[in-house]
């Protein structure tokens, strides 16, 4: 999986990671236990506990990215990256 | 610093305090009144944050809005419209709310339904004069397609002067806890967590969002915890003057909010359901934030219970 901090110390991308983009109609910001998300479709709240490993970037073309802490692999990170995919909430790019 | 001369924020005043919402990842913005619609510009106001992808849901009597204007919201794909009725009927509606109001707030009603608006719901303050009347208005709220939402009637602001005429007795508190918890399609915002089932958990916040995750701030920019908590010694500044980010960590008062202990409350089993209720109804009956909600359910039967033991 990758994400957005995912260049080594040369610049080179890793091969086997993922990046993701917030969904447009998702808005997200990052709290202490956190990210906190919202559904502007059914103002739903969505708390990922995710601490620090988590982070938001918001690019010059309004899109967001959620970059994950370099190196971080564990599972439960991973399934819970795969729900938010599986809800529309995140996008795989 | 900004200067607000006039008693109400102007409309560039709005776009730098939505600026500054945007710039906190603000989600949404609620409007309630008075009556927001009354004001002119602003359609402008909810157009300017749904361009920062804001989601606005505006709280209105339903009998402000022409032909133009509800076109004009149901064109806004992040608006939400919330309609206050207070009864099924029009005597019960206007007993309340004025005389002829239920007949303009449907109309209100069928206009923005006209035009396609899709984020509709009616809210409800349960008190007593409508306590018998909410199945027929959440029949109601279904027939034109719309959500409903109760709320909670609260000692504060005008309905302090009609709080024992208006607010329910405990039977019915009970009552309306077993309606909710059979109907979980209805709304309550976090108003109700002091009567609220377990099971309703997942539907909303259980504890109360003032200083957490929500604030008030009025329309001359003073800034309040909470939309019932607008006594003086409540004021946490103005935007027109302070930054919302600085008095959202640094306030004394929205610190203390956060600091509620309710020690009576913490050995109870629906702690973790409501966390001692809402601090608004507390302060207002019992003159103490770190009080029980006085309309808690637990407490209720415990008084109850020994009197249905000897019947």
């Amino acid at each position: 999986m990758v994400f957005t901090n995912s260049q080594n110390s040369f610049g080179n991308r890793r091969p086997e990671q993922t990046e993701y983009i917030v969904s447009p109609h998702i808005r997200v910001r990052k709290e202490p236990f956190g990210l906190l998300f919202f559904n502007t479709q059914n103002t739903k709240l969505t708390f990922v506990q995710s601490g620090d490993i988590l982070q938001v970037k918001r690019l010059p073309s309004g899109k967001r990215l959620l970059c994950v802490s370099e190196g971080d692999s564990r599972q439960n990170l991973k399934k819970t990256l795969a729900n938010l995919v599986h809800r529309g909430m995140i996008l795989e790019s | 610093m900004r200067e607000n001369p006039d008693p109400e924020l102007g409309l560039r005043q709005c776009f730098e305090f939505i600026d500054e919402l945007d710039r906190l990842s603000i989600f949404q913005i609620n409007f309630g009144g008075g009556e927001p619609l009354l004001r002119e510009d602003f359609p402008d106001i909810l157009a300017y944050a749904h361009t920062k992808g804001i989601t606005t849901c505006v709280s209105t009597n339903g009998t402000a809005h022409d032909e133009s204007l509800a076109r004009k919201l149901s064109a806004m794909e992040l608006a939400r419209i919330q309609v206050s009725v207070d009864g099924a009927t029009a005597e019960t509606n206007d007993a309340i709310r004025g005389k002829g109001t239920f007949n303009q707030i449907i109309r209100g009603i069928e206009l923005l339904k006209k035009h396609g608006f899709k984020h509709l719901s009616l809210n409800t303050v349960v008190t007593r004069k409508n306590f018998r009347e909410i199945g027929p208005i959440c029949e109601l709220a279904g027939y034109f397609g719309a959500r409903i939402r109760l709320s909670r009637f609260r000692p504060s602001g005008n309905a302090k002067q009609m709080w024992e005429k208006y607010h329910l007795d405990r039977e019915q508190l009970i009552e309306l806890s077993e309606f909710l918890n059979a109907h979980p399609e209805i709304l309550t915002g976090d108003s109700f967590f002091s009567i609220t089932d377990a099971t309703r958990r997942k539907l909303g916040l259980n504890m109360c969002g003032a200083a957490r995750m929500t604030l008030s701030v009025l329309p001359d920019g003073s800034v309040y915890p909470c939309a019932f908590l607008r006594d003086a010694s409540f004021m946490v500044g103005n935007i027109a003057r302070d930054r919302l980010d600085s008095l959202w960590i640094h306030a004394p008062v929205l610190n203390r909010i956060r600091n509620i202990r309710i020690e009576a409350c913490e050995s109870c089993s629906r702690f973790p359901v409501c966390h001692g209720g809402c601090p608004a109804v507390a302060h207002f009956l019992t003159k103490s934030l770190d009080q029980p909600d006085p309309e808690c359910i637990v407490s209720f039967r415990e008084e109850i219970q020994p009197y249905a033991e000897t019947v």
